[in-house]
């Protein structure tokens, strides 16, 4: 210890400056190689010393240069209005070209078409189809006396009257005879015609359509004298739609009832017929009758809604139910727009307007129109398809009329075969023979008629002057059927009857005989007992039926009855309206069905009448 | 003593030497601990420097195109470029608001009666019941230059005139007897038969268009007795702006050519209805106040509803046209008007059935028959001052905005 003592007393100063220069080799190395408070600028490391000195050297004189920089990158504002109105202009745009041909290449019955096709001239059709020798064949009659519904086709909607009118009940004596026209020959024909064009010619396939464009009918009356009258053609039904055959060489009224007819093969061919009233029913020559009230009836699956028709072949029923359905529809609508709007311009077939939602016309879900204020005030909405109503600013519209076009479900093209429109023969072929019919509705009662038919069909090559040998054969509209055979005989009801129904107590010259007449009027039939004596006409009157036999009271008398001395047979010669004399006789009433049937029909018609409250009077 | 006194100076640097390695730790540690977070300090402010220098930064979109993306910045925002940016924008609102107006001033149309709407006194209401059908004539007559085939009378009326200014003074009367009556009627007759083609391609070689007399329809309420109230005087001229631009986009087809030569060759009819495309109830999304939305396809194919912007009417109209100049008349309905067709409906046209009709179409170029639905567009800036109050309230428009709107 001593040593250690000496040693330090000996060497106290070298120990002391020892620790202070390794002390002082501490501080070298704490604060000089390595300082204390260092940082990372960048890349750089700097010391406390110089760490302002390189931010202000650094980054403040970057940002100082950056800010004070002065130029601005562009941001140029287009002249946008005036490229507006350049683009409105249309300014160096050209127009743009239709590709060449290209009307050229749409399908139209046209003299260019076939033009360009056979621009060379190097083939004509030498003939036309002959469809001459093929008749329609006879299917079937049926006829009967109705009391139709006939709506006023003449009705117009308008501000004083924009409802129609309830349909008229008028008597219809009438028949339906239905023909099948054998498509094969024709199929035939038209291959004769059309097999001819050479191969590769490009003539379009539109030059062999063709269409019904009408049905010729003509009837024959039965006379007095057992001949038949001279043959009287048929018009169409009021309630059909028709139009006028044109003119022979007007081309443009032709084309007119080219393009009408190609939209009403159905009215052509299977015209509908009106709704019954009463009286017999109307059914389609072929189809079987409705059974008679009480006969059971066979299961139906599904209740007919006439909003949804089957697609089948309607019934006469059917069809007619359609018809009203369509019609009360179509004033419904009228109705609601014109109390929505009661100054609204003319109606138009759409369904009430509104936008913005998705409903089917016609559907009857659609709700109320959300500017049903807005139409009071004179701003309207949109249909529901969003176009714009037919409209064609003044007067009532004159082409909707709910009446008009009787053909609520014309035919029923998948089982009637009934065209679309224009067709090939080969297409048509497809379904089978096509079946028509048409109407008579302007027979007397108690006549006896019949008829036979053609059809029209439109010459293929009508307007194709270019590609016929003859151009008369292009002028020609229309090739005809041959003439049907004549139908089987179709005989009207009478419309009156009458009988003597008792003899008179004691015949004196001024006696007195009842007859009882029986009238067939609005579908029923009505009962009137008149009082007549030898000279009278037979007639009775009732507030709006006549009850004119036409025949006058000749004279009475009595006559023995043939092995009985004591009775006597009343008889009354009664001349007809033709002047011949006949006899009736309260003793021929006995055992006369018709007199009882219509004795039947008209008490059960009284009786209805009397159930039927009748209407206050104010 | 001696020691110390001795190794005075030792101890004295020994003491001092206690005292640093003591300061070294206290005050000392604490200093250099504050003089590294000011030294870190100065290193994050560094950094937000460089992150200011060196930002992103976007230049304002002055397109008006949606679809259009933004360009960088490459320099820092100095005051002046920050300036610019706003000045740009600035600029752009100004030219959207520019075109609005030059697309209204394009639309914006006058009143056939000046102060006839929006709330008419009765001496408005009576003039434009006077005026109204005038002015659609001078759109048929005056813009359209319009023609028609002559009918019976004309031909009629003409054939008399010739007989009078030509040939009633060749007959030569002797004695009192015309002597060659037959032979000048024959002549007549000859020349006679030639006045209706005459006629026709006169019509044809002077007319601008041909023109059905129903294709320009008038308001019913006007034409009436009495004084026309407010919201048909408005309905009424709605159709008469329509009617007014179609008859001169056809004049503009056609410029001053002739039936003969001109592409639109026939106006079979312009269908229209004073109705707004409206896609909802006032107040509802697509109603006719609301902001323009989505396009509404299932109402039309531009899907253009009426809104707080504008009105959409729609239109049928039927033409008879140069099939090769089509394209050129579609495109003059749009032709600094806001009208588009919407759907073209293109059928052929036989000029040979025409000409039966007594319409000369002239041409060697195909001609088509146009059914177009179209669209007009009617800007509320310049509509609403002249709504009728009852219109406005349909369509749900204040009848005094608040201000800015």
């Amino acid at each position: 210890m001593q040593k250690v003592v000496t040693f330090l007393e000996q060497h106290v100063q070298w120990v002391a400056l020892g620790i202070g220069a390794v002390w002082l080799l501490y501080m070298v190395y704490g604060f000089v190689l390595t300082p204390p408070a260092t940082t990372h600028v960048g890349n750089n490391q700097l010391s406390a010393g110089n760490v302002d000195t390189y931010i202000a050297d650094h980054q403040v004189q970057t940002l100082q240069t950056a800010m004070q920089d002065t130029k601005s990158p562009p941001m140029e504002i287009p002249q946008y209005a005036q490229d507006f109105k350049n683009k409105m202009d249309y300014r160096n745009e050209p127009v743009p070209e239709l590709f060449a041909g290209a009307f050229r290449k749409l399908p139209m019955a046209s003299l260019k078409v076939t033009a360009e096709a056979n621009s060379q001239g190097r083939f004509k059709f030498a003939n036309l189809p002959d469809i001459q020798a093929i008749a329609p064949r006879f299917l079937d009659a049926v006829s009967g006396r109705m009391a139709a519904l006939v709506p006023a086709l003449d009705w117009r909607a308008n501000a004083a009257n924009p409802n129609p009118p309830p349909p008229q009940v008028v008597d219809k004596y009438f028949a339906t005879l239905g023909y099948s026209l054998p498509m094969k020959p024709i199929v035939e024909a038209w291959n004769a015609v059309f097999s001819t064009i050479p191969a590769g010619l490009p003539i379009p396939p539109q030059v062999r359509m063709t269409q019904f464009l009408a049905v010729d009918v003509v009837r024959e009356e039965l006379g007095e004298d057992g001949v038949w009258g001279k043959p009287t053609p048929i018009k169409p039904l009021s309630i059909t739609p028709a139009q006028p055959w044109p003119a022979s060489g007007n081309r443009a009224d032709e084309l007119n009832y080219i393009n009408w007819s190609s939209q009403h093969q159905a009215d052509i061919l299977t015209p509908a017929f009106y709704q019954k009233h009463a009286g017999d029913d109307w059914r389609i020559p072929g189809a079987a009758a409705a059974p008679p009230t009480g006969t059971a009836t066979p299961a139906v699956e599904v209740p007919f809604d006439p909003a949804n028709p089957p697609r089948r072949p309607l019934t006469p029923q059917e069809r007619q139910a359609v018809m009203q359905y369509r019609q009360q529809q179509e004033a419904e609508q009228l109705r609601i727009r014109r109390e929505a709007n009661p100054r609204r311009r003319p109606p138009a077939p759409t369904g009430p307007k509104r936008g913005g939602e998705q409903f089917a016309p016609g559907d009857p879900a659609r709700p109320e129109s959300p500017l049903a204020q807005a139409r009071g005030a004179g701003i309207f909405v949109p249909p529901d398809d969003g176009m714009m109503p037919e409209w064609r600013g003044a007067g009532p519209g004159p082409e909707w009329n709910p009446n008009a076009g009787g053909n609520p479900n014309p035919g029923a093209p998948g089982a009637l075969n009934t065209p679309q429109g224009a067709f090939s023969p080969e297409q048509l072929a497809g379904g089978g023979d096509v079946m028509f019919w048409f109407h008579d509705d302007a027979l007397e009662p108690g006549k006896t008629y019949r008829y036979k038919a053609r059809v029209r069909l439109k010459n293929p090559l009508w307007g194709q002057r270019l590609l016929v040998q003859d151009r008369a054969m292009a002028d020609r509209l229309a090739l005809d059927s041959g003439w049907s055979e004549w139908s089987t005989a179709v005989t009207m009801p009478r419309d009156i009857h009458f009988y003597m129904a008792a003899a008179p107590f004691g015949l004196r010259n001024d006696a007195k005989i009842k007859i009882d007449i029986f009238k067939w009027h609005k579908g029923v039939t009505h009962q009137k007992t008149v009082q007549v004596s030898p000279g009278d006409l037979i007639v009775g009157a009732d507030d709006e039926i006549a009850y004119d036999t036409g025949y006058t009271v000749v004279d009475i008398r009595e006559l023995p009855k043939p092995g009985n001395d004591f009775s006597k047979r009343i008889e009354v010669l009664v001349a007809g309206p033709d002047g011949r004399i006949t006899t009736i006789s309260p003793d021929d009433v006995a055992g006369d069905e018709m007199y009882k049937r219509l004795r039947n029909e008209a008490a059960a018609a009284q009786t209805a009448a009397a159930a039927t409250p009748a209407t206050p009077r104010r | 003593m001696d020691i110390v006194k001795k190794n005075i100076v030792s101890i004295i640097f020994g003491v001092v030497a206690l005292v640093a390695m003591i300061a070294s730790i206290w005050p000392l540690g604490s200093w250099n601990a504050d003089l590294d977070k000011k030294v870190q300090e100065r290193s994050r402010v560094a950094s937000q420097l460089d992150t200011m220098l060196r930002r992103s930064r976007k230049l304002p979109i002055v397109a008006l195109d949606p679809n259009q993306s933004q360009k960088e910045l490459t320099k820092f925002p100095s005051e002046q470029i920050i300036e610019s940016g706003r000045a740009a924008r600035t600029k752009l609102q100004e030219e959207s608001a520019r075109i609005l107006d030059v697309a209204v001033e394009m639309n914006k149309h006058d009143l056939i009666v000046p102060g006839s709407l929006p709330a008419p006194y009765q001496t408005e209401q009576y003039r434009f019941r006077e005026e109204y059908k005038p002015a659609v004539d001078r759109l048929i007559n005056d813009v359209l230059r319009a023609g028609a085939p002559p009918n019976a009378e004309d031909i009629r009326l003409a054939q008399q005139k010739l007989w009078q200014e030509k040939y009633a003074n060749q007959i030569i009367v002797i004695n009192g007897v015309a002597t060659n009556s037959q032979e000048v009627k024959a002549a007549f007759d000859a020349e006679a038969a030639t006045v209706p083609a005459k006629l026709r391609a006169q019509v044809a070689m002077t007319r601008g268009v041909y023109v059905n007399p129903d294709a320009f329809g008038l308001h019913p309420g006007i034409t009436g007795a009495g004084a026309p109230p407010a919201t048909s005087i408005w309905e009424a001229q709605l159709l008469y702006w329509i009617q007014h631009d179609v008859a001169h986009a056809i004049a503009d087809a056609n410029g001053a050519a002739p039936i003969a030569q001109a592409p639109v060759k026939h106006l079979i009819r312009l269908n229209l209805q004073p109705l707004f495309v409206v896609g909802g109830k006032p107040g509802e999304p697509n109603g006719p106040n609301s902001d323009p939305g989505p396009p509404l396809t299932n109402l039309s194919p531009t899907g253009r509803v009426s809104n707080r912007l504008y009105d959409v009417i729609n239109f049928k109209i039927q033409l008879i046209v140069d099939a090769a100049r089509m394209p050129e008349v579609l495109r003059a309905f749009s032709h600094d008007r806001f009208m588009n067709v919407t759907v073209v409906e293109v059928a052929t046209v036989d000029p040979a059935v025409e000409a039966t009709r007594g319409f000369m179409y002239g041409g060697g170029s195909p001609l088509v028959k146009i059914d177009a639905q179209c669209e007009a567009i009617l800007f509320r800036k310049w509509t609403a001052p002249l709504m009728p109050k009852p219109v406005k309230t349909a369509l749900g428009i204040p009848e005094n905005p608040p201000p800015g709107a």
